[in-house]
């Protein structure tokens, strides 16, 4: 049995973690408390792994978690222990549980620190999801928001996966269920049961304007388009501003932070103005042939600040469009309610672009998912 | 040092203290574990030591796009039941209808036959993000119950409850569901001297100066930005090479070195990557 003191400890620790983005339901709560009273002896290392172990669910919070551990537990240690010091220390024991300053202290300095993401706490995940991308200043909102944005691009994925569909009428006789379904007649089929292929993914060209007037919007439309990328295999993905860069292969790469760092060191990417029919004209010259089919769908990522003249945007466009299934025109400017599409760009785009969507927040994004459903 | 970290040393696995930690603790709440971790750290050989250690059987399941209830929970044996239906002279009941529909019909797959051992096994679901989400709702009511329902047959509970293991090389995001339902664990490579260790455990007749070059030459080559790092069964390979080929010190054998690289690069971008330049830093931080 361990003490009211240690137990209610124990739950100012869920809450703490909860904060941070744990989900720690009353199972977690139980078993904490379980392990804790279990263990006559437990030591602090012992009790950070198997609390680790119980509340963590996936990497990022295992690599966390050590920290709001510490500082929860050891407020009195320095802010953030590392790994190495922990170890040394962790000879002593939470044999006498009240004389942990985590126990026994305040964590009023550690919960004030950590106040920009308890701002999120109630109904987080509602308040990004709607939140225009200009307005998420918070690192920590930030980093959800480009979570919530390349999860939501790889639910394509998960919608289009190879699966075969068992179906009444069909080509492919499926053998184990019309067996499975005739087994009255003795195994004879006389309904027979067929199976058909889901479609595949789509094939997706996504034209990224990364010019200065996007800079706001830029990290999370990044993590989308490394979402769709990496949930349609045969996709590509190209940046551009005065001049064409393809970038498949950075968002592939399995680290965020190893994108992150490539994206950084071309840095000769981001110079500031936008050509964006010079581009397109890039694009139709040099990848075109090999890249558009009939079921491609080219996304263009853009504000519509162009320095070209829209004659040859309207052209570019054209030669795209005749080439390709449909064109996605996603515009983060469209979300602004003073924002109007009747600039000279976007006019001449019109009549080329299938479907232009608000591309502000994570919410707009998901429309743009349910819209290329395979 | 606990006995089970013990007990997992002298069966060839050298943990750390965090993973001694969560296996007791699997044991003591009767949870599955999931464990996290970049291919070759080391997930799938805990499943297999915990065997040893336990001295039960390991039932794995390997898990691959498209992997269903046929073929992962049970079967009916169809051929079986069309040989019964046969042998009944035409002269078929609801009755023997639903005869075929019994234990004597029934073909385990690894799931069921997990749940159906005297002893507990360990189970072991092997990459379990190869398999699609639907595979994973298949497994919720195992995981948290340990029984399996079959529509014709009803509800199975386990008769002694399987440790679970569950891997994933996180290639895609695993649901809450699932992963509320396991303790959880991150494989990272191994440090400097559990890598020691481990080579000094699968070598035996490597000398400690050749061991300690090989592991600061592989942590020197896992800074390097390679798209596939060496994992330990990498490391183990390379070692056992180098001894087979008579190398007493990393430095003296540069050139040897440079041919055995197969070992531990394994795609064009990263043999590419690895040029004479970026390999003599390396053996600049073996030394």
């Amino acid at each position: 049995m361990i003490s009211t003191k240690v137990s209610d400890r124990i739950v100012e620790f869920a809450h703490l973690l909860r904060n941070s983005g744990h989900i720690v339901g009353i199972k977690e709560l139980t078993d904490s408390m379980r392990i804790i009273s279990e263990h006559n002896q437990p030591d602090e290392y012992s009790t950070l792994h198997s609390l680790r172990s119980l509340c963590c669910r996936n990497k990022e919070e295992w690599q966390h978690f050590e920290k709001l551990f510490m500082s929860f537990w050891y407020p009195n240690a320095s802010a953030v222990e590392s790994s190495s010091t922990f170890q040394n220390t962790a000879t002593s024991t939470l044999k006498q549980a009240n004389s942990i300053s985590g126990i026994a202290g305040t964590t009023t300095t550690l919960f004030e620190a950590m106040s920009d993401s308890i701002k999120y706490a109630a109904g987080k995940q509602n308040t990004i999801s709607k939140a225009d991308f200009r307005f998420l200043n918070n690192h920590h909102a930030m980093r959800e928001a480009e979570n919530l944005a390349e999860k939501l691009a790889l639910q394509l994925k998960a919608r289009s996966r190879a699966h075969r569909k068992i179906v009444t009428k069909g080509r492919c006789m499926d053998i184990r269920h019309t067996i499975r379904r005739n087994m009255a007649h003795g195994g004879m089929p006389l309904h027979p049961v067929f199976s058909i292929k889901n479609k595949k993914p789509p094939h997706l060209v996504i034209l990224h304007d990364v010019s200065h007037s996007m800079t706001w919007n830029n990290p999370l439309l990044f993590r989308f388009a490394r979402g769709l990328i990496k949930a349609c295999p045969a996709s590509e993905a190209f940046v551009f501003h005065t001049r064409l860069f393809c970038v498949t292969k950075l968002y592939r790469e399995k680290s965020i932070q190893q994108m992150r760092n490539k994206l950084e060191s071309n840095n000769h990417l981001w110079l500031g103005g936008t050509c964006i029919a010079e581009s397109l004209n890039s694009f139709n010259q040099d990848y075109a042939k090999t890249l558009l089919r009939n079921n491609a769908i080219v996304i263009i990522i853009s504000d519509g600040f162009d320095t070209d003249a829209p004659e040859y945007l309207a052209s570019q466009l054209k030669l795209i469009k005749s080439k390709s299934k449909q064109i996605i025109w996603l515009n983060p400017m469209l979300g602004r309610k003073t924002y109007t599409s009747g600039t000279k760009t976007m006019l001449a785009a019109k009549p080329f672009v299938d479907n232009f969507l608000p591309a502000h927040s994570v919410d707009a994004l998901r429309s743009v998912i349910y819209r290329m459903k395979p | 040092m606990t006995n089970l970290s013990n007990e997992l040393q002298i069966n060839g696995y050298v943990p750390d203290a965090a993973l001694t930690t969560t296996l007791e603790l699997m044991d003591s709440l009767d949870r599955p574990l999931l464990i996290e971790g970049d291919a070759g750290v080391g997930k799938t050989s805990i499943a297999s030591t915990l065997a040893k250690i336990h001295d039960c059987e390991l039932i794995r399941l390997q898990c691959y796009e498209n992997l269903d209830v046929q073929s992962s929970v049970y079967e009916w044996n169809y051929s079986k039941q069309l040989l019964w239906i046969n042998s009944q002279n035409n002269q078929k009941t609801d009755r023997d209808i639903n005869h075929i529909f019994t234990e004597d019909f029934l073909l385990e797959r690894p799931l069921l036959k997990s749940i159906r051992q005297k002893k507990s096994p360990i189970l072991l679901i092997d990459e379990i993000d190869r398999a699609d989400e639907a595979f994973e709702a298949f497994l919720l009511e195992l995981l948290s119950e340990f029984q399996i329902s079959i529509p014709e047959l009803g509800t199975i509970k386990a008769e002694s409850i399987p440790r679970v293991i569950i891997t994933s090389n996180g290639t895609r995001e695993l649901s809450d569901a699932l992963r509320r339902r396991c303790l959880y664990h991150y494989l990272d490579y191994p440090d400097r001297d559990r890598e020691f260790l481990i080579i000094e455990q699968a070598v035996p007749n490597i000398n400690k100066k050749l061991n300690q070059q090989i592991v600061d030459f592989i942590h020197a080559l896992r800074e390097q930005d390679l798209r596939k790092n060496p994992g330990i069964a990498e490391t183990l390979d390379w070692s056992a090479a180098l001894i087979g080929m008579g190398v007493k010190d990393l430095i003296e054998s540069r050139e040897l070195i440079s041919k055995t690289l197969s070992c531990l690069l394994k795609t064009q971008e990263d043999c590419e990557l690895i040029n004479n330049s970026t390999l003599e830093k390396l053996f600049h931080t073996a030394s």
